[in-house]
């Protein structure tokens, strides 16, 4: 935001265009905005925005001279604005490997088929086998169960 | 974490569960808990509460985590392989320790172990597997 302010009276500076306090802060959110839509990342996108926004109104201010007209455009571009911001990011969706989850579903209902068991509170329970009897399997499926 | 001290690793743990600002957790120095359960185990991690986690040897660091683990006091502790890494009298301090601790605080524990004789001290009930079936739960 101080970045978007400080663009914001660079603008201003440049352009010489005259805003009061408040003008500067709309100018700097707009502008924060508008870089937002030209790039990613801080730096000229900043500079940039403020430039165009303060472009656009003082477009307004040549053709017509009443600040109700500077006052609408503000509000029509951050309407927009908005409007853009918000629209759903398509992302690639990942396809999850089928084949895979459902060997490995049928390997976890193959070896667990006939397991069930209790647990009370402050038991001991000491679990003992050989190597690959599903020892540390029993616990990836505690575990997401107890998180849940 | 393996850059940070030990006391920061086990002052994190004690957030576990309760959100907190991270910067305002490491901020402040560990409390009496730490120095207490240290003191217990008695294995002289007194002296490695400013040593970095990298620098422990791996048996240590599966000590510094089983205090990270029963810091919180939990409700359940899933053991793996509790003292596999660890040499016979750190595993007679840890062991003691442990069967202390849950019985203190009466917490629910499932241990993996390949060890009999240790199924026999610490567990009350044992369960053999084999090829994903329970073939055999006795009460001990």
């Amino acid at each position: 935001m101080l970045i978007a302010c400080a663009s914001a009276l660079f603008a201003y500076y440049v352009v010489f265009f005259n805003l009061a306090n408040i003008g500067i802060l709309v100018s700097a959110l707009t502008g924060l905005m508008l870089a937002e839509l030209i790039g990613h990342g801080i730096g000229i996108n900043f500079v940039l925005g403020s430039m165009m926004y303060q472009a656009m109104i003082m477009t307004t201010f040549e053709l017509e001279s009443a600040h109700e007209w500077h006052n609408l455009v503000t509000a029509i571009l951050i309407v927009v604005l908005l409007a853009i911001r918000s629209r759903p990011v398509t992302k690639r969706r990942e396809q999850p490997c089928w084949n895979v989850i459902v060997s490995v579903w049928h390997l976890i209902k193959k070896v667990f088929d006939q397991f069930s068991f209790r647990v009370y509170d402050g038991d001991f329970i000491v679990i003992i086998g050989s190597n690959r009897a599903g020892k540390k399997t029993l616990f990836y499926f505690i575990i997401p169960i107890l998180i849940a | 974490m393996t850059y940070m001290p030990v006391a920061q690793n086990l002052l994190l743990a004690t957030y576990k569960g309760i959100s907190v600002f991270l910067y305002s957790g490491m901020r402040h120095l560990p409390g009496y808990l730490i120095d207490e359960i240290l003191q217990l185990l008695n294995l002289g991690l007194e002296i490695l509460l400013h040593v970095s986690m990298g620098f422990l040897s791996s048996g240590q660091r599966h000590i510094i985590s089983l205090i990270m683990a029963t810091i919180v006091n939990p409700r359940i502790l899933l053991f793996n392989e509790l003292t596999a890494t660890l040499d016979p009298i750190a595993t007679t301090k840890l062991l003691t320790f442990v069967n202390c601790y849950i019985k203190e605080h009466t917490i629910t524990t499932l241990m993996i172990t390949h060890n009999p004789m240790l199924a026999r001290t610490l567990g009350n009930c044992l369960w053999v597997l084999e090829h994903g079936i329970k073939v055999k739960s006795m009460p001990m």
